[in-house]
């Protein structure tokens, strides 16, 4: 049974509803919408700063229209997919919008994919070219010959391709036309595609960057979250282009001396990070070193810890505005506002949103309870790339995504309370308990295991169970040595922190692991 | 310096390079100069577990140097 309309979590105001309407039958392409709202406002404004280089508006808007012809000669054609496997340097943006500029499907995956999902997603997508640099190289042993490689510059040039002419006419989508995809992992470890229109760039800067941020021409961006990510995308591309601000970008891991290196250097304005981030800068500075410039910090990937939040505001005079989005709605949907934010509470509904908290029946919760999320909303992504049967069960009919989360609202503030799935956040970024799992068992000591989340400090982290193989010892190094195996393997984020061995996994009588006892071992084993 | 010594031990156990620890002293910051995160959260388990304490998120969030856990631990040692 569905809940009631009246129900419905939403805010109505008019000035929204006007605004979404609006572009819901106007289709303009995004790419040209961010590239000549301001390059003829101010052509020489810094656009991005990556290192010691800068990109200016004028040049991004050349670059773009430069690489767009490219494409074009290439041989792209519409809706066609462009895979970018970038770091976040000045070329990302080039590549990118010069995709969209064309009426290519912008398909952006991290540069430091493994070989496996690299040629999952090449083959998923299917793509006809992939542009990446020269180094970090991507496994090339996933490429197949059906996909041309374009090598770029870390600005978006190609050397040995003559590319000084400029794209004419850019493409004029229609309002079904896919923009731009983002891969997201699945719970059983196989990233899965998320494509959205043209209007997700660009309504999350009306709804969050303009309503709920401010954000100016004279802002300074960085986002610790990069290009790959909904967040990143919206953080790094979307809201410094559309309100002529400058964007700092960084190709490396955000470790915190980096960021800190960046931020004294840059002085940004505006911060956008993850809570790990925001934990580690603070264990890595001496408190009379926690004083930045930032006007707003934005947190979003896992939720904010309350103890982080008080803690940050302490040391540095600031609050960090936890929020949370999903790569299906493109941005944010839930999030708190300058001035107004509540420690331990994501926010409340982003204008523009509608929201409903229902048990497993589908039944509406009142305020106060635990339910399930569903999120409706103008930025839903219509489906997931090839996945008929999740997109059917995730994707409702009255437009409602499942988001997986569990919250309680109270006051139209919304609290994180745990996943319905057994997937992991481990600093911001998705895992799969099946992943770490496989790895696990490639080790010659590990006759079973099984996966589960684990907080240490304010850290989300995996923790392993441990079933050891007949006649394997226990000893005191084991559990490091299995560490130093899966890093090997698998991302530092992947990594379990607590690895404790057991004589059997519990089960239930069809023989699946109960995930939740294992979470309650943990827990019970935290209260000790 | 009993207990700065065990976590000493405790870093190498976790696979700290050994000429790293043999450097640190009681007041360096550990967290981004000394370790990185993976080996921040290890430490933090190893020492849960050989105390037999809980580090709670709003202490972790204060745990910068050997000293911070030294003073941290030591008063369930007496």
């Amino acid at each position: 049974m569905k809940a009631p309309v009246s129900s419905i979590r939403t805010d109505r105001g008019f000035f929204y509803e006007s605004m979404i309407n609006m572009l819901k039958t106007s289709v303009s392409n995004s790419a040209l919408e961010l590239l000549t709202g301001n390059p003829g406002l101010h052509p020489d404004k810094i656009a991005y700063i990556c290192a010691d280089k800068t990109l200016s508006y004028r040049d991004l808007n050349k670059g773009c229209r430069r690489f767009a012809h490219l494409l074009q000669k290439q041989g792209i054609v519409p809706q066609e997919r462009v895979l970018i496997a970038l770091p976040d340097c000045l070329a990302f943006p080039v590549v990118f919008l010069g995709c969209l500029l064309t009426g290519g499907v912008a398909v952006a995956v991290s540069p430091a994919l493994s070989e496996e999902e690299l040629a999952h997603i090449i083959d998923d997508c299917g793509a006809c070219i992939l542009v990446t640099l020269r180094k970090p190289a991507v496994p090339r042993s996933a490429i197949s010959d059906k996909i041309k490689v374009i090598i770029c510059d870390d600005q978006g040039r190609v050397e040995v391709i003559n590319n000084s002419e400029e794209l004419d006419t850019p493409y004029q989508p229609s309002v079904d036309d896919i923009a731009y995809m983002l891969y997201s992992s699945g719970s059983t470890g196989r990233p899965k595609g998320v494509p959205h229109p043209h209007k997700s760039l660009l309504l999350p800067c009306d709804l969050v960057g303009k309503a709920l941020l401010e954000i100016r021409s004279d802002d300074v961006i960085f986002s610790t979250s990069k290009f790959s990510f909904a967040y990143g995308l919206i953080n790094s591309l979307a809201f410094p282009l559309r309100f002529g601000a400058t964007a700092i970008l960084h190709p490396g891991k955000p470790d915190p001396l980096a960021v800190l290196d960046i931020i004294n250097r840059h002085g940004p304005s505006i911060f956008f990070s993850v809570p790990d981030i925001y934990t580690q800068i603070l264990l890595t500075c001496t408190e009379r070193e926690l004083k930045f410039p930032m006007r707003l910090c934005c947190s979003a990937g896992e939720a904010l810890p309350a103890p982080l939040f008080e803690e940050w505001q302490r040391l540095t005079g600031l609050e960090i505005l936890d929020g949370i989005g999903s790569t299906e709605m493109a941005y944010h949907f839930i999030s708190n506002v300058p001035g107004r934010a509540i420690a331990g509470s994501a926010g409340q509904l982003v204008p523009g949103y509608r929201a409903l908290l229902v048990d497993d029946d589908g039944i509406d919760i009142p305020a106060g309870r635990e339910g399930n999320l569903l999120i409706g909303g103008p930025t839903r992504t219509p489906f997931y790339w090839n996945r008929p049967e999740l997109s059917a069960e995730t994707f409702l009919p009255d437009g409602f995504v499942k988001t997986g989360d569990i919250f309680v609202e109270r006051d139209g503030f919304y609290y994180y309370r745990g996943r319905c799935d057994d997937m992991i956040k481990s600093g911001a970024c998705w895992v799969s308990p099946f992943t770490v799992e496989d790895a696990l068992a490639r080790h010659p000591a590990v006759a079973e295991c099984a996966v589960a989340a684990i907080t240490i400090g304010t850290f989300n982290r995996p923790g392993a169970f441990i079933v050891l193989t007949p006649g394997t010892k226990q000893t005191p190094t084991l559990g490091q040595e299995l560490r130093r195996h899966i890093l090997a393997l698998l991302p530092d984020y992947m990594c379990p922190v607590r690895i404790r061995f057991i004589a059997e996994l519990p089960r239930t009588s069809t023989g699946k692991i109960k995930r939740f006892k294992l979470r309650e071992q943990f827990a019970h084993y935290d209260e000790e | 310096m009993p207990v700065i010594n065990e976590l000493k031990e405790l870093m190498l156990d976790i696979g700290v390079e050994e000429s790293i620890v043999n450097e640190v002293g009681p007041e360096q910051i550990l967290a981004g100069h000394v370790m990185d995160s993976v080996h921040y959260t290890a430490f933090i388990v190893a020492i849960e577990e050989q105390y037999g304490i809980r580090v709670t998120d709003r202490y972790a969030l204060k745990l910068r140097t050997l000293n911070d856990f030294n003073n941290y631990i030591s008063p369930g040692l007496k």
